[in-house]
């Protein structure tokens, strides 16, 4: 008995070390990059380091050439996207060109089989067969050589006059999954994210008079030539891209936050005459950086490049890269409206580092986990810089709640699928789910429970799978910790993955009595107001597991005369707040005549006399 | 100006009253659709509602409220020549019903100093947009903010011009609400507007301009509907005044003319 308890402990040893995933920095590109301006092309090599760290031998492995989303009209992207991309148009071709690959130094075949959801007008995914098959735990070194044709600017990649932003434009490896999977696609419309945090050592080669901003930190530095040749090195990231341009000015500051591993100089690059606006996304960048610092854990990477790009380039908008994003927005700020351009741009690509950056789920199965939380935490951050219910703006005294317009945005006019979809089911209405009805579900949530227990929930995800990839399971499991067991079951699958609303609404209020009703199918708490005709305002719950809610108006208090049903705005899952309120009786009167009148004898002073 | 008060009293109450119309069915779909003024006082809170209530309103009442302000502004710019004389007279002559029988009489000639001026605005308009081409296209690079001040440089003074030429209009109706016939009245306005004319006459727009935002902003301010109410009007009245005074001071260039 002791022998076969001996020999099982011996076998779960030994299969514990054949299983034990291999360290982040068992993948690593060492890469260069040789731009050519006349050509509008990138020329480049790559060495990657690749370890098997699934459970199963491989005879294979994928590239991505994200890049040939743009060789024609008929990739998986451009049929997807309809050839835009946030109403930019594409206007030209891109692709990469393999000239040279070779696996441990050896030609490597091409495979033309075994894609999954394979087109055969796609050249987005490369299947090169491994000989020797690669067993767990083992790496091989892939030697590629390219050309990288640039397009003009589009979904984030291209050229527009002497602006380079070059994303997608180097072959790398698709993820391998621990049970032996790869979870490889071809580049969708929406969605591109999904791989290994690994070493990225890069070489830029541009024109000496060209200024660089990239992934990473800047190691060296050298011009001969006319060429201007920068090393730059970035560790436990997934992706890598740069920009480049003649004209580029700088803005830089420098961020120290207690706990990190070290400072982070924040970079602006920026067109010139944008000074101002690079004030902005430079000011925002750092209240950021504190602010997700402090909720979900330091920024880890020594280095934050942010990239304004030139008008004219608004394909290269808006898009994060580790350690790097490009922001939007024109040369002047607009200081009344947070939730457009400069800060809302920018909050959101910088959040953009920790969900996808640290928490680099697989965005086309779960765009949720990546727009979606990146989403609210952008609101949450406008909110800390502008004030409660203030961040979408603020003009002459009028504040705009930019959590209302996600609801708005998600919630009216035509339905949408549930958000928690992989980003591929959506043709339309991506925007409005992942990233509004997201925002929404989680600050019904924040607001009807409170914010504090709210970011110890998502502050808990965040930390415990930085520099993972976390599957929805696992934001659920955290909230489940925050709240109560079974929160999960009862509240956020639903509204993420089933769609469920949360509606209330006044369904009568007459002589007799008042009746609220619960419509959607979420279990969430509110307070209903009651206004007497003594002036007096009382409030009750509305407990979650009720469905409807009656007594007559007639009250100690004095007559029930008005009704409002989430007096405090948390619910932000209601569709319709119109019939959140109802009265009886005459309105009392408000100063809203006065102020109407006056815009309508202004309009009529002008065309008058 | 104190002979004129009674007019421009006049037209301040038939603006006023014309202004009123539409927004009190305005106010009142508001009213009718909800029972509840909570959209309102979302709209200074910055909370939830009012964008709902906005919508919804619109969705309910819009195409009726637009077609009615539509025919409310459409009717004032019409009789806007008639009642323009009319003031032009008064301030000449005082107030008095022969004041405005005149201003009916000479009705033509206003809407003809009228169809004269949008010539000029349409003309400073067009020349306009030729230069604002001009420098669009001659501006290239990567420095968007040269581009955009130089092109917002031109266009602001050709709007500038456009603006100040209601005192060249100003001028040709106060020729007229002298008796002149249209061509005299252009003839003499014209001689009586010099350049520090147009930059007196931007002035007094602006100021009164400036009594209209301040009404809007004391309406904000004040939640007493009543106190709302007589404090914005105010301020609009003063807006009239200070056109009052402009008409006076465009009277006496005009009549300084040999």
């Amino acid at each position: 008995m002791r022998a076969a308890i001996l020999t099982l402990v011996l076998l779960c040893a030994v299969a514990s070390i054949v299983t034990t995933p291999a360290a982040a920095q068992d993948h690593a590109y060492i890469l260069s990059a040789r731009l050519d301006p006349d050509a509008h092309t990138v020329k480049g090599t790559a060495a990657i380091t690749w370890t098997n760290q699934s459970t199963l031998p491989q005879d294979h492995l994928f590239l991505h050439l994200y890049l040939n989303a743009f060789r024609d009209r008929e990739s998986v992207f451009m049929r997807e996207s309809g050839g835009q991309l946030r109403n930019v148009e594409t206007t030209g071709v891109g692709g990469i060109e393999i000239t040279s690959l070779q696996v441990d130094n050896h030609d490597a075949e091409r495979m033309t089989e075994g894609f999954p959801e394979a087109r055969e007008d796609d050249a987005t995914q490369m299947r090169v067969a491994l000989s020797p098959t690669v067993a767990p735990g083992a790496r091989v070194t892939i030697d590629v050589e390219w050309v990288a044709t640039l397009p003009p600017v589009f979904a984030r990649s291209g050229y527009h006059g002497d602006f380079y932003m070059v994303g997608q434009w180097f072959p790398k490896v698709a993820r391998l999954e621990p049970n032996g999977e790869w979870a490889t696609f071809p580049y969708h419309g929406h969605g591109e994210f999904y791989a290994d945090f690994a070493t990225y050592d890069l070489t830029i080669d541009v024109p000496e008079d060209y200024v660089v901003g990239a992934t990473g930190e800047r190691v060296e530095h050298a011009v001969s030539g006319g060429r201007a040749v920068s090393r730059y090195v970035a560790e436990r990231v997934h992706d890598t891209a740069f920009a480049a341009a003649p004209w580029f000015e700088e803005q830089t500051a420098r961020f120290a936050q207690l706990g990190a591993e070290h400072a982070v100089e924040v970079r602006c690059l920026y067109p010139p005459g944008y000074d101002a606006a690079a004030e902005v996304h430079v000011r925002t960048a750092l209240a950021g950086l504190a602010h997700f610092g402090n909720l979900y854990g330091p920024y880890p990477h020594p280095t934050l490049t942010i990239i304004a790009p030139p008008r004219g380039a608004d394909g290269a908008a808006g898009m994060e890269y580790p350690t790097l994003f490009t922001t939007a927005g024109e040369w002047f700020p607009v200081p009344w409206l947070h939730n457009a351009w400069h800060e809302e741009v920018t909050a959101h690509e910088l959040a953009h580092q920790w969900f996808q950056g640290l928490l680099a789920s697989n965005e086309v199965a779960w765009p949720m986990l990546d727009e979606g939380l990146t989403s609210w935490a952008t609101q949450d951050l406008l909110r800390a810089l502008y004030g409660e219910r203030a961040n979408g703006g603020s003009l002459v005294g009028i504040t705009i709640d930019g959590f209302e317009f996600s609801r708005l945005f998600a919630l009216r006019g035509r339905r949408t699928l549930p958000p928690g979809r992989p980003a591929n089911a959506f043709h339309r209405g991506y925007g409005r789910s992942v990233y509004a009805r997201t925002t929404a579900i989680l600050e019904t949530v924040s607001r009807t429970w409170g914010r504090a227990r709210f970011v110890r929930a998502l502050g808990e995800y965040a930390r415990r799978h930085r520099f993972s990839h976390p599957v929805p399971d696992d934001l659920f499991a955290s909230f489940d910790a925050a709240y109560w067991p079974g929160f999960s079951s009862a509240v956020l699958r639903p509204a993420m993955l089933d769609g469920a609303i949360a509606a209330v609404r006044v369904q009568r209020l007459d002589e007799e009595a008042v009746v609220v009703e619960r419509l959607g199918g979420l279990p969430i708490p509110t307070a209903i107001e009651l206004h007497h005709d003594g002036g007096e305002i009382s409030r009750v719950s509305f407990p979650q597991r009720d469905v409807r809610y009656s007594r007559p108006v007639a009250d100690p208090a004095g007559t029930i005369t008005g009704v409002e049903v989430d007096p405090d705005h948390h619910g932000l899952l209601d569709p319709d707040r119109a019939d959140d309120f109802a009265r009886v009786g005459p309105a009392p009167a408000d100063p809203w005549f006065a102020r109407l009148l006056t815009f309508a004898q202004f309009v009529l002073s002008v065309a008058g006399p | 100006m104190k002979r004129a008060l009674p007019a421009t009293f006049t037209l301040y109450a038939l603006t006023t009253l014309l202004s009123a119309t539409p927004t009190a069915l305005a106010t009142n779909a508001w009213a009718s659709t909800f029972g509840h003024p909570r959209g309102a006082e979302g709209l200074v809170a910055g909370s939830a509602p009012w964008l709902d209530v906005f919508l919804t309103v619109l969705r309910g009442h819009g195409a009726g409220l637009l077609i009615f302000a539509a025919l409310v502004t459409a009717f004032l710019v019409a009789v806007t020549p008639t009642l323009s004389l009319y003031w032009m007279r008064s301030v000449r002559d005082g107030a008095s019903l022969a004041a405005l029988s005149f201003a009916a009489s000479r009705t033509l000639a206003a809407l003809a100093v009228y169809i004269v001026h949008a010539a000029v605005v349409f003309v400073i308009a067009v020349v306009g947009a030729c230069a604002v081409g001009l420098f669009r296209f001659g501006l290239s690079g990567p420095d968007t903010r040269l581009h955009d001040l130089v092109v917002l440089a031109v266009i602001g003074f050709f709007a500038l011009l456009a603006f100040g030429s209601g005192a060249l209009r100003d001028a040709w109706l106060s020729s007229v609400a002298r008796g002149e016939s249209t061509a005299q009245a252009v003839r003499r306005g014209t001689r009586a507007t010099g350049r520090g004319t147009y930059f007196v006459y931007v002035g007094y727009a602006l100021l009164g301009l400036v009594m209209l935002a301040c009404a809007s902003r004391v309406a904000l301010a004040i939640d007493s509907p009543l106190g709302a109410l007589l404090a914005s009007q105010v301020f609009v009245f003063l807006r009239f005044v200070v056109r009052s005074r402009w008409l006076e001071t465009t009277k006496r260039r005009v009549d300084a003319v040999s």
